[in-house]
Order: C-alpha cells, then sequence, then structure tokens
C-alpha cells in the first residue's frame, strides 16, 4: 500500500460512513497523481461513468461482477496500489451488489400456450375410453346374446344348477351344454340328472315337464329312424331333420316356440310315455346305463331351439361334426350375426335370411346340412374357409 | 432414474484437459487436481509401462535416460498421443474417483472451439476409455466465460480471450451461445519456444523447456519496460559454441522483445475477432471490454498491449488459471440448466 487512506480527508458525505473505502482510497490515489478521471479514463480505455462509480461506491451503476472487479484491478494497478488487496476489500464492501457467480438462465423457446402436457394426456385417456365404450356397446347390442355367448364349462353349470332358486329355463340352457357334449356314460349324465331334478323344483316346473314331453316326441322318433347311440351324440342337431322325415316341418317347429302351448302333439304321444319314465327313473341316483345314454338326448332339442327361435325353422344347419370349430357368421352388410366356438357335436342353425356368410375356422369338421340333406364337407381338417355364402342355393348340392 | 442413481454414487467430474496443465472437478467437492499434463513412460522388454503422470513427470522431462520417455500427450490443445493421452486421463480419474463407489462417473471435457470433429473425437473417445460413463464435450471460451461470471446467457455481448498452453481462444457470447470464435495455436508453449529460439540466436545457449518457462512466469513481459532493461534473470544451459553448460543474464526488455511475435499472433487474433463482430456486439464490449482468462493472461504487461492494440478496458479474470476448469465444472453442477452448452460427438 502506497497510501495510508486513513490520513486522507473525506471529500463527500457517504464517504464519512465508510472512512476506509475503496473508492476513497481510489480518488485520493488519483488526486496524488494530479491526473482526473477523465485523463485516467482515456489511458485505460474504460468508460469515465464507470471510473466515478468506482471513486464514488456506486455498485449498481458498475456493469456485472467479473467487469467491476477486472476495471478496479486495472485502476488500481494503473495508481501503483495493490491491486488484489483493493478487489478483496472491494468484495467485501460490494458482497450486497456484486454477484460474482452471474444467474445463468438461458434463454428457452417460448410454449405454444396450448394445453399442458398432463391435461393432453388426460383427455387422450378419456377419448380413447370413450371410443372404445361406444365401440362395445354398439357391438353388443346389434348381436344376440345367444349367438355371441359361449357356454359355461358344465363342471361350472352342475355348480350353479344346484341352488333351487334357479329357474327352469336356467335348467334348460343347462342342459344343452351336457347334451351337446354328452356322451354315453354315467359320470355326464348324472349331472344331467341334477338339472333335470332341480327343473322340476321350482313353479314353471310344470311347463318344462311338459316342454320335455313334447321334445321328446320328435326326438324319440329319431331315435327310431336312426341308431340310437348316433342319436345320442348328435342330439343337438338332429331334431330339426327328424321332423322332415315325419314328413311334418311346421309341426315340431312350433312346439319349439311355444313348448307350453303345444302340449301334446300326436306323434309325440305314443312314445312320451316312455322318455318320461326314462326321466324319472334318472332322477333317481341309480340309472340304468341304457336309460341314461336316453336321458340327455331329450334335452338336446331345448339346446336347439333358442337359435332356431328367432329364425322360426332355419333351412341350414352347421354342425361340428368331426371336431372342435370356430365360426362366425355375418350379415349381407358385413355385420356380426355370430362368432363362437362350436364343439364338437354342438350345431349352429342360421337363420333363414338371405346374404349370410360364414368364415370356418376348421372347415373339414363342419357338417353342413340345408333342409336336412347333410352335403359335403367344405375343406379339408384344419383348413380355414372364409366367406362361404349360407344361401341354400348356393351351397354345393347335396351328393 | 437410474441415471440418477448412478450419478448419486459416482463422483462426476469436468476435465480441463490443457496442453500445459490438467485441472479436475468434482461434483460438489470443486477443483481437486492441478497438475501438469506429462506422461513419463518406461520401456520394459519392449512393453510401455506408465511410470508417472503429473508433477512427477513433468520433474523428468528432459531428464530422462533412453528407457524413459516423459510426454506431453496434448499438442496446440488437442490429443497428439492417443493412447498416452487415455492413460493420463485413466490416472486422473482414478486418482480423484472414489474406488469404492463402482459406477463410472459421467465426464465434462473441455475443447478447442476450433478444434476439429476428429480431433473431439479423440478426446471423447480417450474419456471414455478411460472409465467414463457418459462424456459431454464443452467449448472453451464458453468454459472460460462461465468460470470468469461472465453474463454469458444474457443479450448483451461479452468477449472472452483465453490463453491457454497450445492454444488461445478468441470468442463473442451473447444469449448463452458463441457468436464468433477464433481459435489460434499460440500459447505458452509458442511463448516457450520463441525464448528458446531468441536465446539460441542471440546468446549461442541452448535452453530447455522447463528452463524456458520459468523464465517466461518471471521475467516475460509481453512489452519492454519503459527505459532501461527491467527485471532480469541468471538462466543455464549449453553453449553451441563450445558445447559445455553455461551460465547467462537475461533481461526483461530482452524476453519482451523474444515473445514479440506470440504477442502478435494473439493480438492480431483479438483484432480478427473484434472485425467479425457484429455492430450491436461491438458497442456493448466497448463499454465492458475484454476479459482474459488462462495462463497466458498472467504475463505482465499483456492487458496493457491488448488495450492500447484494441482500445477496449482490458480485465484480466479472478483466477485465470482455473476459469476454464470452474466454468466446465458449473455446466456440470449446473448440467439440466446448462445442457445445451454440452454437445457430445455421438
Amino acid at each position: 500500500m502506497a497510501t495510508n487512506p486513513q490520513d486522507e480527508f473525506s471529500v463527500t458525505g457517504s464517504d464519512q460512513a465508510a472512512p476506509s473505502g475503496v473508492g476513497q482510497i481510489l480518488r485520493a490515489a488519483r488526486e496524488r497523481t494530479g491526473k482526473d478521471v477523465a485523463e485516467v479514463a482515456i489511458l485505460l480505455r474504460i468508460r469515465q461513468p464507470f471510473l466515478q462509480a468506482l471513486e464514488e461506491g456506486r455498485h449498481r451503476d458498475l456493469p456485472g461482477g467479473t467487469y467491476a472487479i477486472g476495471f478496479l484491478r486495472t485502476y488500481a494497478d494503473f495508481l501503483e496500489l495493490d491491486g488484489e488487496e483493493m478487489v478483496r476489500r472491494f468484495k467485501q464492501e460490494a458482497s450486497d451488489d456484486l454477484h460474482p457467480r452471474s444467474e445463468l438462465v438461458f434463454p428457452s423457446p417460448v410454449s405454444e400456450g396450448r394445453i399442458p402436457n398432463g391435461a393432453l394426456l388426460v383427455i387422450g385417456l378419456v377419448l380413447a375410453g370413450a371410443a372404445y365404450g361406444g365401440w362395445y356397446w354398439l357391438n353388443s347390442h346389434n348381436t344376440t346374446v345367444a349367438g355371441t355367448s359361449t357356454a359355461l364349462p358344465e363342471r361350472l353349470m352342475s355348480e350353479f344348477s344346484r341352488p333351487a332358486s334357479l329357474t327352469a329355463d336356467k335348467a334348460a340352457s343347462a342342459k344343452p351344454d351336457e347334451a351337446g357334449q354328452a356322451k354315453p356314460d354315467d359320470g355326464q349324465a348324472k349331472p344331467a340328472a341334477d338339472a333335470a331334478k332341480s327343473a322340476e323344483a321350482p313353479a314353471p316346473a310344470p311347463a318344462a315337464d311338459q316342454a320335455k314331453a313334447e321334445d321328446r316326441g320328435p326326438e324319440d322318433k329319431v331315435a327310431g329312424n336312426v341308431a340310437p347311440p348316433a342319436a345320442a351324440e348328435s342330439g343337438a342337431a338332429k331334431p330339426i331333420p327328424a321332423p322332415a322325415d315325419a314328413a311334418k316341418p311346421a309341426e315340431p317347429a312350433t312346439p319349439e316356440v311355444a313348448p307350453a302351448g303345444a302340449a301334446e302333439p300326436e306323434p309325440a304321444k305314443p312314445d312320451a310315455g316312455k322318455p318320461a319314465d326314462a326321466a324319472k327313473p334318472a332322477d333317481a341316483p341309480k340309472a340304468e346305463p341304457a336309460k341314461v345314454t336316453q336321458a340327455p338326448p331329450p334335452a338336446a332339442p331345448t339346446a336347439a331351439s333358442p337359435a332356431p327361435a328367432d329364425g322360426g325353422g332355419s333351412r341350414v344347419v352347421i354342425r361340428a361334426a368331426a371336431d372342435d370349430c370356430w365360426i362366425q357368421v355375418r350379415e349381407m352388410d358385413g355385420q356380426l350375426l355370430a362368432s363362437k366356438l362350436l364343439h364338437r357335436g354342438e350345431a349352429f342353425s342360421v337363420p333363414n335370411r338371405p346374404g349370410l356368410t360364414l368364415t370356418a375356422g376348421n372347415a373339414g369338421a363342419l357338417a353342413i346340412s340345408v333342409d336336412g340333406k347333410t352335403l359335403p364337407p367344405l375343406g379339408a381338417i384344419g383348413q380355414v374357409r372364409r366367406d362361404i355364402s349360407l344361401d341354400p342355393a348356393k351351397l354345393p348340392p347335396a351328393p | 432414474m437410474f441415471q440418477k442413481l448412478t450419478g448419486w454414487m459416482s463422483a462426476d467430474m469436468a476435465i480441463d484437459l490443457g496442453t500445459a496443465n490438467t485441472l479436475v472437478y468434482v461434483k460438489g467437492r470443486g477443483i481437486v487436481l492441478n497438475e501438469p499434463s506429462v506422461v513419463a513412460i518406461a520401456e520394459e522388454k519392449g512393453k510401455k509401462k506408465v511410470l508417472a503422470v503429473g508433477d512427477e513427470a513433468k520433474m523428468m522431462l528432459g531428464r530422462t535416460p533412453g528407457y524413459i520417455q516423459a510426454i506431453r500427450p496434448l499438442r496446440d490443445g488437442v490429443i497428439a498421443d492417443f493412447e498416452v493421452a487415455e492413460e493420463m486421463i485413466k490416472h486422473f480419474i482414478r486418482k480423484v474417483h472414489n474406488r469404492r463407489s463402482f459406477a463410472s462417473p459421467l465426464v465434462i471435457v473441455c475443447v478447442p472451439s476450433g478444434s476439429t470433429a476428429v480431433e473431439r473425437r479423440a478426446i471423447q473417445e480417450s474419456a471414455e476409455s478411460a472409465g467414463a460413463r457418459r462424456v459431454f464435450l464443452i467449448e472453451e471460451p464458453m468454459a472460460a466465460a462461465i468460470g470468469a461470471g461472465l453474463p454469458v446467457t444474457e443479450p448483451t455481448g461479452s468477449m472472452v480471450v483465453d490463453i491457454g498452453g497450445g492454444t488461445t481462444e478468441v470468442a463473442v457470447l451473447s444469449l448463452g451461445g458463441i457468436v464468433y470464435s477464433r481459435s489460434v495455436r499460440v500459447g505458452g508453449d509458442k511463448m516457450d519456444e520463441a525464448i528458446i529460439a531468441y536465446i539460441r540466436r542471440n546468446h549461442n545457449l541452448l535452453i530447455g523447456e522447463g528452463s524456458a518457462e520459468r523464465i517466461k512466469k518471471e521475467i516475460g513481459s509481453a512489452c519492454p519496460p519503459e527505459d532501461g532493461e527491467g527485471r532480469t534473470m541468471e538462466i543455464k544451459g549449453r553453449d553451441l559454441m563450445n558445447g559445455v553448460p553455461k551460465e547467462l543474464i537475461v533481461s526483461e526488455r530482452q524476453i519482451a522483445e523474444s515473445l514479440a511475435e506470440p504477442v502478435g499472433a494473439i493480438i492480431e487474433a483479438v483484432k480478427v475477432a473484434l472485425e467479425h463482430t457484429a455492430p450491436e456486439l461491438a458497442a456493448d464490449i466497448v463499454d465492458k471490454g475484454i476479459v482474459l482468462t488462462g495462463g497466458g493472461a498472467l504475463l505482465s504487461n499483456l492487458d496493457y498491449v491488448l488495450r492500447h492494440a484494441t482500445g477496449l478496458p482490458v480485465s484480466i479474470a479472478d483466477d485465470p488459471l482455473s476459469c476454464v476448469a470452474l466454468g466446465t465444472g458449473r455446466a456440470l453442477e449446473e448440467m439440466p440448466k446448462l445442457k445445451n452448452v454440452l454437445t457430445s460427438m455421438y
């Protein structure tokens, strides 16, 4: 230090508050050299206002921290003062006004002021949900439930049929499943018998009974015409061909549509007694095997009945004869009518409407019959066939 | 998420890979290493092994027997010897990185603004093979300006002149980017070479690089003293005429004369940069002037010479030697905010 700042006189009131202020020392040193600020500014190339601000301690008028300190160091070195010491003091004095560590805020593109991302996401999700819901609603309202729903496994059905509160309706729909997969063995026959029992328990039981009696009529005829085991196996598909055999196409249809109304059709009567008998022993746990084989078939017609019910007696019936097969039936305008898996032995009666098309996942397993005449298979086992017209006229003729 | 976890476990670092000195800044700890960029390699049975790195290796520079080589892997700010540079970075990373943590560090390395893509790739690859998890590059003038505390992100022009060992970077920055930059391959090394050449030419005395550097630091000046010879210094070397070691006294005036050429190159670079500066930015620079960083800023009277050559206020940054390392370190600390000054070659 070349001078002792305490000996120097103070110039302004503000300097009195800081007698050893950096500005004061600078001014004193400059005055000793006999130069004025303008001269120094030209020599140091530092603008005069900045030098004055340094001398007067107006830290806010100086450019940013680094520059102010650089100017001070240059000025102090020029005045032959200890630059580093002056910088140290200056930093102490100006710690409030100077921020040597300038805040760095990089310019970033202005956001376009649209919907924020979070809201966009939520709206997108809601829209997606709405679209799915709408699609689901449309689809579920245009197809019949009977056409699209697949049958419940029999294990569950036997569970369901136990509670007595179940209506005969449910019991009746339970039976088709068993009948569909029915094979003449004891294990499956017994649940069927149970189902029959529970069906008889509630109020509608008499009606159900009657229906059974009627259904048995044609079935027994079939049994008469065809070999009984075959009838038992293909119970679901046969009832329609059966009336054709009997040369009474209209009559069996009516019992199916309104089972309760047409109570006693002629052909049914003579045989009705026997299956009824057969069913009753089946109620009792110890059913004879021969009778058990007959017990499922009575249920079979009811299985077929819901589907043709809206068609009013369909001409074309698709039956999964050789194996399980997935089928899809579409309307003329491409609308889905049915899409289901036909288990072996199950049948699907096609409504009598023009322009229906069939897609089959296992064409060889299907047996299509028109008016009771079985057509040649559509393809090999495992072959997929699409867009087969189901118009009776367009199907290949029966052999 | 995973990045955060590994970042928490590893000591991320910023490296100022300089021609003369390498500084390592570790996140949360500041500058932890400052050593010369020198590697001593011993050759044993045809196999090269690293003998020493940093200060120790610098002592060997120019004093090695046949089987040891003291190498400066960086020349003119870029990697000259790829393998040795990799060894050096590996050594420094190992030295500062916590051995117990198994996650490899994220590393930011600064590169001269004038370096080519090949040179940048070489730096990035050697840092990666030295064990970095991820490598980012930052341009030296930007790092220097951030380290010097210049308001680089404001809409006002700032001019920074970083005089390193191998290169001098002149750049005008505004709004967080480099508006104009110019890199000349003149720096401390060229000054040393100029001193060696001058003494050999005028005094027939051959001195080593180390001695030349010492002369530059002690009595080096950008301009001769106003009167007289200025400070003087004893130097030792080998007499070229009769081949015996000799002692000699050189003065500040002589050294200033010898440094005239590299200093002139620096002034020229600054002038060219000013010529290419847009008028609005030039107006800002007239007000606030030029900030000098890097070891070259410590050459006495360089600010005076530049002030007179350009007519602008010239100030020297606080702690000019570590400005680049501090700026790179700040980029590391405030990575999410400063990510747009970082680049990667892939």
